[in-house]
Order: C-alpha cells, then structure tokens, then sequence
C-alpha cells in the first residue's frame, strides 16, 4: 500500500492498478481544469527574439524580461503608436491544441475587457505561427515577489499593497473573471506606487501549466501551490473566493516574510503590527470559503479602517490614545500617566474596545465611563466606594438603581444603611416609598414610620396612628385617614410613586442604551455586502444619539433635586409635629 | 468489449432494469450491468463473514433472482442511485436467503445470467485487499468506485480502438492518473512517432476525454445531473 505522489490518496495494492482513483475521480468532478501536471517534455524553448520578430512585424522587440510557468515575458514597442509594450508568449505545445487556442482566443476577449487601474491592460492578442502571444501595457517597476526577498516592504505600505489588490479582484470578480492564480509574482509595483495585478484568467487557460520555472522533481506546480486555495486541491468548485484566500497568503507573507503553512503563528506573533490585522488576515485564509471574507471589499473597507487609524499614536504626556473613528461614533479612552497602586489614577472610557469588540470598562482610582469601576465611580453602571451612576453599587452610592452598604440616594435605593430614594429599602428609608427600620416618606412602611401614609409600630401625628393588623379592605385604611391628612398623603403617595418608574426607567435606559458606538460596530461587522450596506432593524428606543447619555444623566439628577425637595418638606413636618407612640 | 455496449452507453439504470424480460437486447444490457458491479458485492459479501463459496452462491443467486423479476420487491429502482440499490438489495437478499433456498434456486438462476464470474480470480483479488478494520460497507463503496472508473477506461479503451489507434490508448494510459514515476515522454513520443509536445496535448485530450467518459457512466447509475456530482464526490471519498 503506498500513497499517489499527486494527490497522496491511499493506492490499496493492487498490482493492476497502475493509476490513482482519487485523481482520476477528480477528472470527472472537473474535466476542465484537471490540476494533474502533464509529465515535463524537457526545457520550455524559449523563441528567440529574431524568431519572434518575423512573426509579429508590428512590434518592435527588445528584450527577454522573463520567463516562468506560463511562457515567456519581452519588452518590445508598438512601431505605430510608439508605446512601450508587454509581450507574453505562451509556451509553444499549447498552440498546437486547436482546442486550446479556441479557449485562449475567448478568454483573451474577456481579459481585454478588464479595465482597471489595478490590473495590466490587454491591448491585443493572437496566435501567430505556433506562437499564443499576448501583448499587455509595459508597467515600469517590480514584482512583489522582488519586493519580499529584499524586505522593503513594512507593515504600512503591505496594507496599501493588499488594498489595491483588493480594488483589482472586487473589480474582476464582480466581471466573473477569477485571477485563481494570485501570487507575488503576478503583482507588479509599479514606480508610481501604483500597483497592478497580472496574468488574469491565465491559471485557467494554462490548466495544465506545462513547464513552471519553480517545477519539482516530482513535477508538481510547487511555487504556485503554496498560494492556491484548499478548494483548489479537492475537488470542489473554485469560484472568485479561491483568490481571497491567495491574497490571504500574500497578505501573510508580505507581513511575515513567511507563508502560512499547517499552525502558523499570528502575524502579529512574528512580525510587530497591529494585533487587529491578525483578525482580517484569518478570516482570508479560512479553509471553507463560506467562512471567508465573501469580497475582496470586504477585506480593503475592513484595512482602510485599520488604517484610518493609529492604534499606538501614544501621546507621550499621558499615554493618550484617541481613535478618531470612535471619538466620532461615541467612543473615547483616556488614562492619566499618574498610577496609585497600579492603576492609573484617573481613566475615561467609552464606547466599543476595537481590539476585543467588547464595551470599554473604565477602571481607575477614579474612573468615568460607560461602565466604571474605581474608588469613585461615575457611570452608565458605577462600581466603587462612591458610585455615581445610572445603576450604583458600593458603599456610597448615588443612581437610578443604587446599591449602597452605607448610603445609597438613588430612583430607587438600596441600601443597609441610610437609603434615600423615590423607592427606599434600608435601615434608615426615607422616600417616595420607603420601606425599612425607620421609614420616613409618602407611603413608610417600617418600625417607626412616619409620612402621608405611615404603617407602623410607631407613626408620626402627620401620619396615620394604625397599629399593624390585617388588612380588611381598602376601605379600612380609608377609614383610618383623617380628613385633613388626605390631602397631605396623596400627595406623598403621588409624588413617592411617580418618582419610583421614573427613576426605575431612567437606570435602565442607561444600562440597556445602545450608543452610537455599538451600532457602528455592528455595521462594522456586517458579514457580506448585501447585509452590510442594508439598514439594519433598530428599534427606535435604541436609535439615540450620544447625547442622550448626558439626558439620560440630567434627568437622573432631577429626579434626585426632586428627592432631595421631598426630604426637606419631610423634615420640615417632622419638626412642627414629635414623634409619638401610637394611642390605641 | 461488449458490442451493444454503446446502444446502451447512456440510457438510465433504471429503464435498463425496467426493459422488458423477453427482450433480448434489453437483457444484455442488465447482465452487462451486472458484470460490471459484481465484484464490490462480491467484497462485500466476503467481508461480511461469508466464505468463498457462499459469497459466490449468493452474488449469482441475487443476480438471477434480481433480472428473473419484473418488479423489484426490496427496493424502488426509479429512485435513487444504482450503488445503494444494489447494496439494499443484495444485503437483503443475504439476510433472507437460507442455504436450503440458495441452492435450490442456483439452477435456475445460472440459465438466465451469464455473467463471466471467475471464481478464482476473484477470490485472487479479494485476497489483495488489505485486511484491516474497512468495514463492508465501505470495501463496497470503494471497490465499486474503482468498478466505475474501470468500466471509464474500457469505454475509453473502446473508443481508441475505434478511432483506429488502439495502440495509442496502452501508450497514452500510463500518463492517465500515474501513481508511480510514468515511463519517459521522449520514449512514448518515439514509440507513437509524434514530437513531446503533440504527446503532452494527446494526454491532456486523454484526461479531459475521461472526465467525459466517466461522467456518462455515473451518470446512468444516478438519477439526476445534481446527484451526478454528489455521487462523484461520494465515490471520490470512498477511495481516499
């Protein structure tokens, strides 16, 4: 039992069996781009430029440039319209194929069509005595393959490299042409800074790439095999995707100086780049194209936003970093250079963290954001010993929803100790609602309680003397209330209740408000065109502004001046009128 | 070669099955059908724990049992591919067939079929294959794609020798799908009196040819253009 030196399918020994089933299974899957190399027929002649001359008198050939697996590079000139030409001339076997040269003739149209700054224009081509030759604009520059052995390409400019390839695929692709043969070679930096991308369609004229300048002993298509795409090794059908794999190996190479082969590291492991290029570069080389970026546009909207940003434009004052694009949708973050025990002494963060995707926490001795946590924390959500929040936990706290070990002041308070709130719960509750040991407010419930409806052991003259019995019916209690205290009541019934939904709302709003921040993200992350670019269902509560953040704060403050008012009138009553037991 | 082969080259398993009993061609046809995929059910049988003989008893009695009938009880053959109809049925027909039963219906059963079984050449090969955990299922989904690329080749093979160069195709199969080094492209090219080049093309023809060829053949087994690729795929991972 030995293995297909092809395809490295298992060959069960069988000693007729001179042939490999994976392979030939795989020529009925495609008979048209069958990927087996033909048995090498010795060197790829290369015509001599006298031969090449008498053939095509229009041109006017100066040199052999190059030559590789698809035939062979001149430099020549249009003698009519006086331009610098490409000639590429198609290794001579091919031609000998009528059915071969039906396909050139018609894929050599298509590629004519393609006009794009980012791919090498076709000006013409034909056969001419035996001879596929091609004539293409004459791009001053090198190739990228050029480029990456003598390292001159750093991480800025490798984004802008794969940016333009980008522009040149999501162009072809959107034509139907599939390069399906992207590799640094096929990539030309022009001068200008330009680059263009070469050699469109030719991987698939030439299936059976006869003689590649890179051929094993073995005869396979090695040097362009590290950039072809899984799908192009199984059977399955190649579409545009199998080029955004090619560019994802590019991409990788251009970064690390290596190609990505079985565990590859990170790119940013290896070489020293933004760790969030590693997320686009993954995604190009997923092995099912389902999982691919779906268009190269994808990958360049994706870099362009990378690039539109300086991650570590550190600020060296106060280790500042500004991303502009989320300052703008919301999001902001700033650390003091001044540390306390390690951590820093002021921080500000809001928005979405580009590097993780997840909602910035502001941490610090004092620490302002959309969550904060510090020694004082002021937030959408606060955690800290003074808390000042939508939503507050800590020892003392202020908020919508404040938790507090010693005072909480808040829409609705929680507290062990004193809680102060439209809905108070605590040892000392004085509220809209207050409910606890002593309990002073619209409606107090408590041990002593004292208010427009106070139920309790012991109760405030301004209150209601009820002693603590089952409740008959409401009208009991109505029983109970004097006629002058009614007014006084309802108003604290009013008031406390009022007060409780409108904190409540105000401290979820703020914990469940979706910024402008998050919304951007999403888009960001829209998985293809179609869905990308469609507006996305929000509903209208969650389609605010940043703005209402600081809205969303004032009212919060409102509601607790409103507090505030309540307890003075409280206190007020409470001095005109001692605290008495109940006379039963 | 079978000579009505190509009459029937691309006509349907099922309506092949479905062709009248008495007709003579149409009989050929389901033998010829029969001999091609013999030995995966063959395999299978012997890795199911049958001996030699049973395993021959029963593929020739699920043969002359399977073309003596008109309608097929086991299975519907207008639906669904020729492979798991065959292995449905065969398997059935091994649960229910008791010795008894096999070897009273064998005489009947060798008057319909003539199918060119060898025993031992059969048990031969069986006993190339490699002992190992491969259940009988999947001998049989091998060996029948390895049937259905022989059965490519012989079309191939016959279409060569149409065309009058029937020298060309024992040349030119080497180059096919080799899984060793292939003999030397000057040596075949001297040998077919054509240059390196024209051999490099007449391969290249050769293969797209029996990407062609094969299609068709899977193409009968199967019942739509959609399944053609399935089954491909399927057969294709049977034999990794």
């Amino acid at each position: 039992m030995h293995r297909c030196r092809q395809c490295q399918a298992l060959i069960y020994g069988n000693a007729e069996q001179t042939y490999c089933p994976a392979c030939l299974l795989r020529m009925g899957l495609e008979p048209e781009t069958a990927t087996l190399p033909l048995p090498s027929g010795g060197k790829f002649r290369v015509p001599p430029i006298a031969e090449l001359q008498t053939h095509l008198p229009a041109l006017e050939f100066h040199e052999l440039v190059g030559q590789g697996g698809m035939g062979a590079v001149y430099r020549a000139r249009q003698r009519e319209l006086e331009r610098p030409v490409a000639v590429k001339v198609l290794p001579e076997d091919l031609s000998a194929d009528p059915q071969f040269v039906e396909r050139f003739r018609r894929e050599a149209r298509a590629l004519a069509r393609l006009d794009h700054p980012n791919i090498v224009k076709i000006f013409e081509a034909g056969v001419a005595d035996g001879w596929c030759y091609i004539v293409m604009e004459w791009i001053e520059g090198v190739t990228l393959r050029h480029a990456i052995t003598v390292r001159s390409v750093d991480a800025a400019t490798a984004l802008q490299i794969v940016s333009q390839i980008c522009a040149a695929l999501q162009y072809a692709h959107q034509q139907g042409v599939v390069h399906r043969d992207i590799k640094p070679e096929n990539i030309i930096l022009c001068t200008s800074g330009q680059v263009k991308v070469t050699d469109f369609g030719l991987a698939k004229l030439v299936d059976l790439d006869p003689q590649d300048a890179s051929l094993t002993a073995t005869g396979v298509r090695m040097g362009t095999m590290r950039y072809m795409a899984p799908e192009q090794f199984d059977a399955r059908t190649i579409d545009h995707r199998a080029d955004i794999y090619s560019l994802g190996v590019v991409f990788y190479e251009l970064l690390t100086g290596q190609v990505p082969m079985g565990h590859f590291a990170l790119p940013s492991s290896t070489a020293s780049i933004d760790p969030r290029i590693d997320r686009v570069v993954l995604r190009t080389l997923e092995r099912e194209p389902d999982r691919r970026y779906q268009w190269a546009c994808e990958v360049q909207s994706d870099l362009s936003d990378l690039s539109r940003v300086a991650p570590y434009a550190t600020d060296p004052g106060s280790q500042r970093f500004v991303d502009p694009r989320y300052m703008a949708r919301g999001g902001y973050a700033w650390r003091s250079r001044a540390h306390l025990w390690g951590v820093p002494l002021v921080c500000i963060a809001t928005g979405i963290d580009p590097s993780t995707g997840k909602k910035r926490v502001a941490k610090g001795i004092i620490a302002i954001g959309d969550v904060a946590v510090g020694l004082i924390a002021l937030g959408g959500v606060a955690n800290g010993l003074l808390a000042v929040g939508g939503v507050s936990f800590g020892a003392v706290t202020l908020g919508g929803v404040a938790f507090g070990m010693l005072f909480a002041l808040g829409g609705a308070a929680i507290g062990t100790g004193l809680s102060v709130g439209g809905g108070a719960l605590g040892t000392l509750a004085l509220g809209g609602a207050a409910i606890g040991l002593i309990a002073v407010g619209g409606g107090a419930v408590g041990y002593a309680a004292a208010g427009g409806s106070a139920v309790g052991r012991f109760t405030h003259a301004w209150g209601v003397g009820w002693t603590p019995q089952p409740l008959d019916s409401i009208a009991q209690i109505a029983q109970q209330l004097t006629r002058g205290d009614l007014n006084l009541s309802l108003a604290g019934y009013v008031g406390g209740c009022l007060l409780i939904p409108l904190l409540l709302v105000a401290g979820c709003a703020i914990l469940a408000h979706r910024s402008e921040a998050d919304r951007a993200e999403r888009w960001h992350r829209g998985a293809t065109p179609s869905t990308r670019f469609a507006p996305q269902a929000v509903p209208p509560w969650k389609q605010s502004a940043p703005g209402t953040h600081m809205g969303l704060g004032c009212l919060t403050a409102l509601a607790l001046l409103l507090v505030m008012l309540f307890l003075v009138l409280v206190i007020y009553y409470l001095r005109s009128a001692p605290l008495a037991p109940i006379t039963m | 070669m079978n000579s009505d082969r190509p009459s029937f080259a691309t006509t349907h398993w099922s309506k092949v099955w479905q062709a009248s009993k008495d007709d003579s061609s149409g009989r050929n046809a389901r033998q010829q059908l029969c001999q091609q995929y013999w030995y995966p059910l063959y395999a299978f049988l012997r890795r199911s724990g049958h001996d030699p003989h049973a395993s021959e008893d029963l593929v020739q009695g699920f043969f002359a049992d399977l073309l003596a009938r008109e309608g097929l009880q086991h299975a519907d053959p207008r639906r669904g591919r020729f492979r798991s109809f065959l292995l449905t049925a065969c398997r059935n027909y091994a649960a229910n067939q008791s010795r008894a039963q096999r070897t009273a219906r064998r005489g009947g059963g060798r008057q319909l079929l003539s199918i060119d079984f060898d025993p031992e050449r059969a048990e031969q090969r069986y006993g190339r294959e490699p002992i190992d955990e491969e259940t009988p299922e999947r001998l049989f989904q091998r060996q029948w794609a390895l049937a259905v690329i022989d059965t490519a080749l012989d079309r191939l093979a016959s279409e060569y020798a149409n065309a009058g160069n029937p020298q060309w195709f024992a040349a030119l199969r080497p180059f096919l799908a080799p899984c060793d080094e292939p003999p030397s492209t000057e040596t075949v090219a001297r040998q077919l009196q054509m240059t390196p080049g024209a051999l490099r093309v007449a391969i290249h023809r050769l293969r797209r040819r029996f990407g062609e060829a094969l299609r068709e053949e899977v193409r009968r087994t199967v019942e739509s253009d959609e399944e053609l690729e399935e089954e491909l795929r399927a057969l294709l991972a049977a034999v990794r």
